[in-house]
């Protein structure tokens, strides 16, 4: 009996120290170790060899915790989270087509896949060429990935695989929306209106007001269909955080505004007078009933 | 004695007097606000598609919900209240000035079911929002001619100062006007159901 209370609590022991092993590991980041980064890119029966991926640092990583972004990417009001990865890979990608921002290293694919090796701590962006082969376009989805990643461990060869969209060529054309969202509780520092450029193949060749006029959506039409398109907008407003993500043919532009001021106050007045109507109306009455009743008073003694 | 007297029916006389003034001050500005609300509402059903066919929200729910400009104000549709015969133009953002043409959006989405409304104490307008009983129906219409059918839930009274209270809860749809004392807002709280 007593021995198999000990063989319980033995057992419950290593449970324990068990759950508790991987946090300390995953704790242990070392900044000085340099990553590697592997991608795989296949599509069925389609060659990808001689398609190209560029690598753009965006930020470092300075501990387990933070990042740091880099000088290339400072200017632009995102933050990195990594919930939010898939639509700021996009994002910057517009960034990165419009300001011809050059990549950190480049390399094609060989026998389906592409490595960087020997980066530094930090978050990244791989944005890849367009392929058109037999009378079909396949455009690589870009991607942030943060080097080393927190799996169960640090892991300091990371390999991930590459989605693609893949369109027929035609020459039909096709439209565009944008939608603007506002994620800002109805503050008064929203702008009356904002900018947003559409790019494609990387120029700007449309630029739009967006604003109440015109219910913060606008389509781009007649456009080509063969050609590469993301969106920017073109100046976002102090205090507001940007990103945009893309469902079929729909653009969402956000802005986050980053603090949130706190609202104190009274609910506002919706009244009526008649309140004040009633009272005088009752007071009259009262001060006539008096009046009579002292005249009569008065008229009686007499 | 006779001149207190004078000085009593003096007074009295002068009471009801603004007493009167003050009722008949109201009947016209509610009268007023009623008959813009009116024309307003004509010109906003006329812009409004019969056909939706942008269903944008649905796939986008955080977007900002769609505008009509009518006279230089901008609505985001109109509210239905047929158990009371109320039918109202919802004008776009709330303002002291915007209370006296219809109910405002005080905050919120209809896309994103929290929106709130906020009106004046009128008759035709939410004087009346206290009468509702639970399941009565609220109908909105937006700008792209998508209908919304709500129930009433409950109702509550909210002290003017309790700011945060308004926005406490999960409903779809919130109305609120001012108590007949101006001390606290009669607010009715939503829930949207099946189209019909």
């Amino acid at each position: 009996m007593k021995k198999n209370k000990i063989w319980i609590s033995l057992l419950f022991l290593g449970m324990i120290s068990f759950l508790f092993l991987p946090t300390t590991q995953a704790k242990e980041f070392n900044p000085e170790k340099k990553s590697s980064l592997t991608l795989f890119y296949e599509i069925e029966e389609v060659d990808t060899s001689d398609v190209s991926f560029s690598l753009y640092q965006v930020a470092y990583r300075k501990d387990s915790k933070t990042y740091e972004i880099t000088k290339d990417f400072q200017k632009y009001p995102i933050v990195l989270k990594e919930e939010n990865f898939k639509d700021l890979a996009f994002t910057l990608e517009g960034y990165v087509f419009r300001d011809d921002i050059k990549p950190y290293q480049e390399a094609k694919v060989k026998n389906q896949k592409v490595t960087f090796s020997s980066l530094e701590p930090g978050v990244y962006l791989v944005i890849g060429t367009a392929k058109k082969e037999k009378g079909m376009i396949y455009t690589p989805e870009s991607i942030l990935v943060s080097l080393p990643n927190l799996e169960e461990d640090w892991n300091y060869q990371v390999e991930a695989n590459l989605k693609y969209e893949s369109r027929e060529e035609t020459d039909q054309k096709l439209s565009k929306t944008v939608l603007k969202i506002w994620k800002d509780e109805e503050s008064k520092d929203r702008p009356n209106q904002i900018t947003v450029e559409l790019l494609k193949d990387g120029e700007v060749v449309e630029s739009v007001e967006l604003s109440k006029e015109n219910d913060w959506r606008y389509t781009f039409s007649e456009l080509e269909a063969n050609a590469r398109y993301q969106v920017v907008e073109k100046e976002v407003e102090k205090g507001y955080t940007v990103w945009v993500s893309e469902e079929k043919n729909t653009y969402m532009i956000t802005n986050l505004q980053e603090e949130k001021k706190e609202s104190t106050g009274t609910l506002p007045n919706t009244g009526t007078t008649w309140i004040y109507a009633v009272l005088f109306l009752g007071m009259g009455g009262i001060f006539l009933l008096l009046g009579l009743l002292t005249r009569k008073k008065h008229e009686t003694k007499e | 004695m006779k001149q207190k007297s004078n000085i009593f029916l003096l007074l009295g006389l002068l009471f009801l007097g603004l007493g009167l003034f003050l009722a008949g001050y109201n009947l016209y500005e509610e009268e007023k606000a009623s008959l813009v609300a009116e024309e307003a509402l004509m010109d906003l059903k006329e812009e409004i598609e019969d056909n939706p066919s942008k269903e944008e929200y649905v796939k986008n729910p955080d977007m900002e919900m769609p505008t009509k400009k009518i006279r230089g104000k901008r609505y985001i549709g109109w509210i239905a209240i047929p158990s009371l015969g109320i039918e109202l133009p919802v004008l776009d953002e709330y303002s002291e000035s915007n209370l006296k043409l219809g109910p405002n959006r005080y905050e919120g989405s209809l896309y994103q079911d929290n929106m709130i409304l906020i009106a004046h104490a009128y008759r035709n307008y939410f004087g009346r929002i206290g009468q509702l009983k639970k399941q009565d129906q609220v109908i909105f219409t937006d700008v792209d001619g998508h209908v919304f059918v709500y129930e009433v839930i409950q109702k509550e009274t909210i002290r003017k100062e309790d700011f945060e209270k308004m926005r406490e809860g999960d409903w779809d749809l919130t109305l609120f006007t001012c108590t007949f004392d101006n001390q606290s807002r009669t607010t009715i709280r939503l829930r949207r159901i099946e189209m019909i």
